[in-house]
């Protein structure tokens, strides 16, 4: 991909789907042939679902804090003459 | 061969005054195109001389009369900006034309640069409010309410392109691609059944295949042959089926695969039986599915998914690009994001969110109602439906997103602030951009194909620029270096 440019800040919240295929899949290699390092995997993959929520809180958080107060109104006034 | 493709979009905003239920929208659009950091002491008109709306594809002329505003009308509606775009008031919205583009990322850069420009002109506006007052600005399609306004896309294509096989090849294409191009919508409109959340903005709105008209009926394909350009030569497509994105991804995507599907309409490339039994079911049936799984019927019988039909246009493209000479290895790029984007479609639509506005928008709003235990019928649901397309940086949920690394870029912040001020470079849109850099006080009227000064004496001198491929900055760089007055370049030019 040369055109594209990716936002250098880390995706947070929008990894859930991704990174929590990719943490499975790579618990399950793990735990064919080291066995011992279940545990550690478990643990990782647990702190990766926790940091997502939390960031995926956050993120809803913000989002309340941003959004127009009285929605109902707001959306009910919102009202265009058509264009084009 | 394939004429090189000159591109642009034109952008209706939305726009409501917070604490003010009355106010007029057509008032607030003047205020805004008035408010933004343009020279006010600039008096020129937009030169409606040149412009012929009611002139049909397909070969006749309508006799409705069409309103051209008195002078003092034109300037205050009207704004030509230094790169090279057009802002002012259309019916009761305010519009952004970008300039003249040769590619899809610049296209994409001057429609993000637009969205910038109104928020600045937003900023202006509010300084004369009433405290308590401010404009707000969206960028979205539909009121909720049966209301639409449009976000046109523009395509110059070769005059020889017989206009029958862009209704039967291109008309699949756009009824399909909503799958990867709607920016998303909560609920329904305009008759048609209930949906919780649909794909597009605008597919409720579109009731027949082809016709002239933007605002009642709206067609697929719309017939306006008004090419703002050599009329033997090139026929401008108007394609007013799709929805204004927030996201650079999807911008993109939209735009380089329509580019790409009609260079090989234009080449005679395409040889696929793609008409589909019903276009306008097939509109609101694609739209209506966000699994993308449900299947509309073909005039051949066949029956497939939107996906599988955009995959019948993807090979294609797949077998063009590795042959075409003329294009260069940015539709590549194209062809592989698109291709990459429909295996994802195929697979779940979901995992397209970080790229695509209806299921970014999607992703956003079922996480919210699962973490505040509400519903589509919740009011703050379909606020954040609207939330989604606010321009405003600190208030806008794309934007929120955008911030928190959850919308895939394409751009820089440093291209699209660039392309605020400065013109393309490589079409005329970079002679009309210089002239009102340099010349601004000796422009008389623009348009998109002419350029007129006032000199103070004799006739106004108006430079006809019916080919959109000339005026580049590799054309007349030198012409504007050696003329150091509007004077000076109109001699220059005629000598």
């Amino acid at each position: 991909m040369r055109m594209i440019r990716v936002n250098p800040i880390e995706p947070t919240w929008a990894g859930i789907i991704t990174c929590a295929e990719g943490g499975q899949q790579q618990a399950r290699r793990t735990s064919e042939t080291q066995p011992e390092a279940k545990t550690t995997e478990a643990e990782n993959l647990t702190e990766t679902g926790e940091k997502l929520k939390d960031e995926m809180d956050a993120l809803i958080d913000e989002i309340d804090e941003v959004l127009e107060e009285n929605a109902e109104e707001f959306v009910k006034n919102y009202v265009q003459r058509g264009g084009e | 061969m394939a004429l090189p493709m000159i591109i642009g979009s034109e952008t209706e905003y939305g726009l409501t005054v917070l604490n003010d239920p009355e106010f007029d929208s057509i008032a607030t659009a003047l205020l805004l195109v008035n408010s933004y950091n343009v020279d006010q002491s600039l008096k020129l008109l937009w030169d409606y001389d040149q412009e012929d709306p009611l002139v049909d594809a397909r070969g006749f002329e309508l006799d409705d009369d069409y309103d051209v505003p008195d002078q003092q009308d034109n300037m205050a509606i009207n704004k030509v900006l230094p790169n090279g775009a057009r802002f002012y008031v259309d019916h009761a919205h305010p519009e952004f034309s970008t300039p003249e583009c040769s590619n899809v990322l610049d296209l994409l850069r001057y429609e993000k640069a637009g969205e910038r420009i109104l928020n600045l002109s937003r900023i202006g506006a509010n300084q004369v409010l009433p405290s308590g007052r401010s404009v707000i600005i969206y960028k979205n399609n539909s009121d909720q309410k049966g209301n639409s306004y449009g976000y046109h896309e523009n395509y110059l294509m070769d005059r020889r392109t017989p206009f029958q096989s862009i209704v039967e090849q291109f008309t699949a294409f756009l009824v399909t691609r909503q799958v990867f191009c709607g920016a998303g919508k909560v609920g329904s409109e305009n008759g048609a059944d209930y949906v919780p959340y649909q794909i597009s903005q605008r597919s409720d709105f579109f009731e027949t295949e082809i016709g002239l008209d933007t605002m009642v009926k709206r067609p697929i394909i719309n017939t306006r042959d008004e090419p703002h350009a050599d009329r033997d030569r090139y026929r401008r497509l108007h394609v007013i089926v799709g929805d204004a994105n927030m996201s650079e991804y999807t911008t993109y995507l939209k735009l380089g695969t329509s580019m790409l599907v009609l260079y090989m309409i234009e080449d005679g490339f395409l040889t696929e039986d793609l008409e589909l039994r019903n276009p306008v079911r097939a509109m609101q049936a694609v739209s209506h599915d966000p699994t993308c799984k449900g299947q509309i019927p073909l005039k051949n019988g066949k029956r497939m998914t939107p996906v599988d039909v955009q995959w019948l246009y993807h090979e294609a493209a797949q077998r063009y690009v590795d042959h075409a000479s003329h294009l260069d290895d940015s539709f590549k790029t194209i062809v592989e994001e698109w291709g990459s984007v429909l295996e994802r479609l195929a697979d779940d639509p979901m995992q397209l969110h970080r790229e695509i506005d209806w299921v970014m928008k999607l992703h956003l709003l079922t996480h919210y109602m699962d973490r505040r235990n509400s519903d589509w019928s919740d009011p703050r649901t379909a606020m954040m439906d609207l939330q989604y397309h606010d321009i405003r940086p600190d208030k806008g949920l794309y934007h929120v997103l955008e911030r928190s690394g959850a919308a895939r870029r394409v751009l820089t912040e440093e291209q699209i602030v660039y392309s605020m001020e400065e013109p393309p470079e490589d079409t005329r849109a970079y002679f009309r951009g210089q002239c009102l850099k340099k010349f601004k006080h000796q422009i008389f009227g623009v348009n998109w194909d002419s350029i007129s000064f006032n000199l103070g004496e004799g006739p106004i001198k108006r430079i006809l620029m019916e080919e959109p491929t000339r005026g580049t900055k590799r054309h007349v760089q030198h012409l504007l270096d050696r003329s150091e007055t509007a004077a000076e370049l109109v001699a220059n030019i005629t000598a």
